[in-house]
C-alpha cells in the first residue's frame, strides 16, 4: 500500500471516528437546540413553567415584581424539589417572610389557596396566578 | 451563537488556565524521570491540582472570584507567551489529531450539558455551597448551606468557573468537572504501550462511553473523585516498587489524593487507604514509612482543623457515633442480612456502571499472584480489596441500612473509585500484545 492510500485511510478513519463521537453525544442537535431555544426557554422546558419544579414561574414573577432580595417562603405543593439556588439574589425564608410563592397547588377556584395549611394564610392577598401556581404578599 | 461561542471560549479558558507551571521538561526534571517519561497531557494533569489547590487555598481568604481569576489567567497567559516556541513545535500532524478528539469529544460533552442543564437531586444541595462563594460572602457562612457537613471545594470550583464564565451561566462552573474528567481519561493512557494511536483513540472513546454519567454531572461531586484517582494512578504506576523509594513521585501523589478529603467526606478514607497502602508498599526503612504515615495524618487532621475552625462544620456525622454502635455490630443476624443487601448492591452497581464488571476480570486475567515482580499490580489489587472493604464497612456500620439508601448511594460509591483501577485494564492490553496488531 503505498503512502498516498495509507493517508487517505486515515484520513477516512478519523472522519468516520469523529462522526461517531458526535453521533453519539447528538452534538448536531444539542447545538441546533441551543441555537434555537434561550438560556430561560430551555430551563423552561426542563423544570417546567408552572409543573414540577417550575422554574419558568419562579423566573417569571421574580422578573416582573423585582423579588430580588425580598424575603420569600416557597412551597412546592406536590414535593418537587425548591428550586430557589438557582436564582442568586433571592432571599429565602420560613419566617418573617413578605411574599409566599405556593407552586403545583392543585385548585378549582382561586380562593381555594385560603385552603392550604399555613397559619397565616389569611393575612396574605394573592398578587399572581398562572393556572396552579401562585404569588402571595403579606397584607400592610 | 453567543452561547455556543462561549462555550468555545470557556474550553480555551480552560487550556489556557491549566497550563502553567509545569511542562514535560520540568516535570520529568522535579521528578527525576527520564526525558520523555512524562509528556504535555501528564503536565496538564498535574497543572490541573495546581489550580485546584491555589482555588483551595483562595477559598479561605474571602478573594473575589473575578480577581482571582484574572491573576491566574495573566500568569498563565505570560507563562504561555514565555514558552511560545515550545507551544509551536507542539504543532504537528500528531498532536492536531489527538487534540482534535480531545477538543471534539469535550465540546460534545459541554454542548450536551449546555442543553439538557438541569440539576439533579443532590446538585440543588451541593449548588446551595456554590452561592455563597458566588455571591462572595464569608467562607463561614458554609456552615448554614444544605449538607453543610460536606466540604466546599467542589462548591468553589463550580462558582470560580460560573462567575468568571461570559455569560455567568450556572452550568458553566460545571464543565470544569467534565474537562478534568476527560483530561484524567485521556492521562491515564499514557500507560499504554501500542504503536497504534487509532486503537488509544478507540480505547478512549470506549471508556468514556463506559465511564460517561450525564446525571453525575448534573450537581454532584463523583467525577471529582473519580477524575482525582484515575491522574493518582497514571502516577502511582510510575514508580517502581521494587527500588528504593522516590520520595519526589510520593509526595506529589499523596497531596493529590490529599484533594479527595476537600470534595467529598469519604474522600479522607480514600487517601488513607490509598496513600498508606502506597507508602506500606514501596520499599523504604520502617521508621521512613512511619514518617510519610504521620505526614498523610497530619494532612488529614489539617483539614479537619480547618473545617472544625474556620468553617465550623464537623465533618462525618456524629449521631453516628453512639453506644448503640456496639449493639449494631454484635447483632450477627442483621449484620448478614445487610451483608447481603450490599452485596446485591454492589453487584446491580457494577451493571449500571459496567467498568467494574471488566475490572474484576481483568484482575482475574492479571495473574497477580504468579506475576511476583509486579508490585504495582499487587498494589492495585490490595486496594481493591479495601476498597470493597471500605463499602462494606460503610453500610455494616450505618445504623440505618435500607434497600432505599443502598439504591441511591451505593453505585456512586462504587463509580467514584472504578476509575482508580483502569490501569489493570490497561496492564492486560498490553500484555495481550494489542500493539503487535496491525491496525
Amino acid at each position: 500500500m503505498n503512502l498516498h492510500s495509507k493517508n487517505i485511510k486515515n484520513y477516512f478513519f478519523y472522519l468516520i471516528f469523529f462522526l461517531i463521537i458526535v453521533k453519539f453525544f447528538n452534538t448536531s442537535y444539542n447545538s441546533y437546540s441551543i441555537l434555537l431555544w434561550d438560556y430561560d426557554k430551555r430551563m423552561t422546558q426542563e423544570y417546567g413553567f408552572c409543573k414540577n419544579e417550575s422554574w419558568g414561574f419562579y423566573n417569571h414573577v421574580i422578573k416582573k415584581y423585582n423579588l430580588g432580595n425580598e424575603k420569600i417562603n416557597i412551597i412546592n405543593d406536590e414535593g418537587f424539589v425548591r428550586i430557589y439556588s438557582l436564582f442568586k439574589n433571592i432571599d429565602i425564608t420560613d419566617k418573617n417572610y413578605r411574599y409566599l410563592m405556593v407552586l403545583n397547588f392543585q385548585s378549582e377556584n382561586k380562593e381555594d389557596i385560603y385552603n392550604l395549611k399555613i397559619h397565616n394564610i389569611n393575612d396574605f392577598s394573592i398578587k399572581y396566578r398562572s393556572n396552579n401556581c401562585y404569588l402571595l404578599e403579606l397584607n400592610d | 451563537m453567543i452561547e455556543l461561542t462561549a462555550i468555545l471560549i470557556q474550553f480555551f479558558v480552560f487550556l489556557v488556565i491549566c497550563s502553567f507551571p509545569f511542562n514535560p521538561k520540568n516535570l520529568n526534571k522535579i521528578l527525576r524521570s527520564a526525558k520523555g517519561s512524562f509528556n504535555h497531557t501528564d503536565c496538564h494533569a498535574i497543572n490541573i491540582f495546581v489550580l485546584i489547590n491555589i482555588l483551595l487555598v483562595a477559598s479561605f481568604f474571602n478573594i473575589q472570584l473575578k480577581h482571582t481569576f484574572l491573576t491566574l489567567l495573566l500568569i498563565s497567559s505570560i507563562f504561555l507567551a514565555y514558552r511560545r516556541k515550545e507551544v509551536l513545535l507542539l504543532i504537528n500532524k500528531k498532536n492536531i489529531t489527538k487534540f482534535g478528539f480531545f477538543f471534539i469529544i469535550t465540546i460534545s460533552i459541554f454542548i450536551s450539558t449546555a442543553q439538557s442543564l438541569k440539576l439533579e437531586w443532590d446538585g440543588f444541595h451541593w449548588i446551595t455551597k456554590s452561592l455563597v462563594f458566588f455571591n462572595n460572602t464569608e467562607i463561614i457562612n458554609l456552615k448554614y448551606s444544605e449538607m453543610f457537613q460536606y466540604p466546599h471545594l467542589g462548591g468553589y470550583i463550580w462558582a470560580f468557573f460560573w462567575k468568571n464564565s461570559l455569560l455567568q451561566l450556572e452550568y458553566f462552573g460545571r464543565f470544569f468537572y467534565i474537562y478534568f474528567y476527560l483530561i484524567s481519561i485521556f492521562t491515564v493512557f499514557n500507560i499504554a504501550k501500542f504503536k497504534s494511536e487509532k486503537l488509544i483513540f478507540i480505547l478512549i472513546f470506549s471508556l468514556i462511553f463506559l465511564t460517561y454519567d450525564p446525571y453525575l454531572f448534573a450537581g454532584y461531586q463523583e467525577y471529582l473523585i473519580f477524575s482525582t484517582l484515575v491522574i493518582s494512578i497514571r502516577f502511582i504506576c510510575t514508580i517502581n516498587f521494587s527500588k528504593n523509594i522516590e520520595y519526589n513521585k510520593v509526595f506529589l501523589i499523596l497531596l493529590m489524593m490529599s484533594l479527595l478529603m476537600w470534595f467529598k467526606n469519604e474522600g479522607i478514607f480514600y487517601f488513607l487507604i490509598f496513600g498508606t497502602l502506597l507508602v506500606v508498599l514501596n520499599k523504604n526503612s520502617i521508621a521512613s514509612k512511619l514518617l510519610l504515615f504521620i505526614f498523610i495524618l497530619s494532612i488529614i487532621y489539617l483539614q479537619k482543623f480547618l473545617q472544625e475552625n474556620i468553617i465550623e462544620i464537623y465533618g462525618l456525622n456524629r449521631q453516628y457515633m453512639n453506644d448503640h454502635i456496639i449493639d449494631h455490630l454484635l447483632n450477627f443476624k442483621l449484620l448478614i442480612i445487610n451483608a447481603i443487601a450490599v452485596s446485591k448492591h454492589i453487584l446491580m452497581a457494577s451493571i449500571k456502571y459496567p467498568l467494574w464488571i471488566l475490572i474484576f476480570f481483568s484482575f482475574f486475567f492479571s495473574n497477580i499472584f504468579k506475576n511476583k515482580k509486579n508490585s504495582f499490580i499487587k498494589y492495585l489489587f490490595f486496594a481493591f480489596l479495601l476498597n470493597i472493604l471500605f463499602i462494606y464497612s460503610v453500610y455494616l456500620y450505618t445504623p440505618i441500612t435500607t434497600e432505599h439508601i443502598l439504591s441511591v448511594t451505593l453505585d456512586r460509591l462504587m463509580f467514584q473509585t472504578s476509575g482508580f483501577y483502569i490501569p489493570v485494564l490497561i496492564l492486560v492490553f498490553n500484555k495481550i500484545k494489542l500493539n503487535s496488531s496491525n491496525f
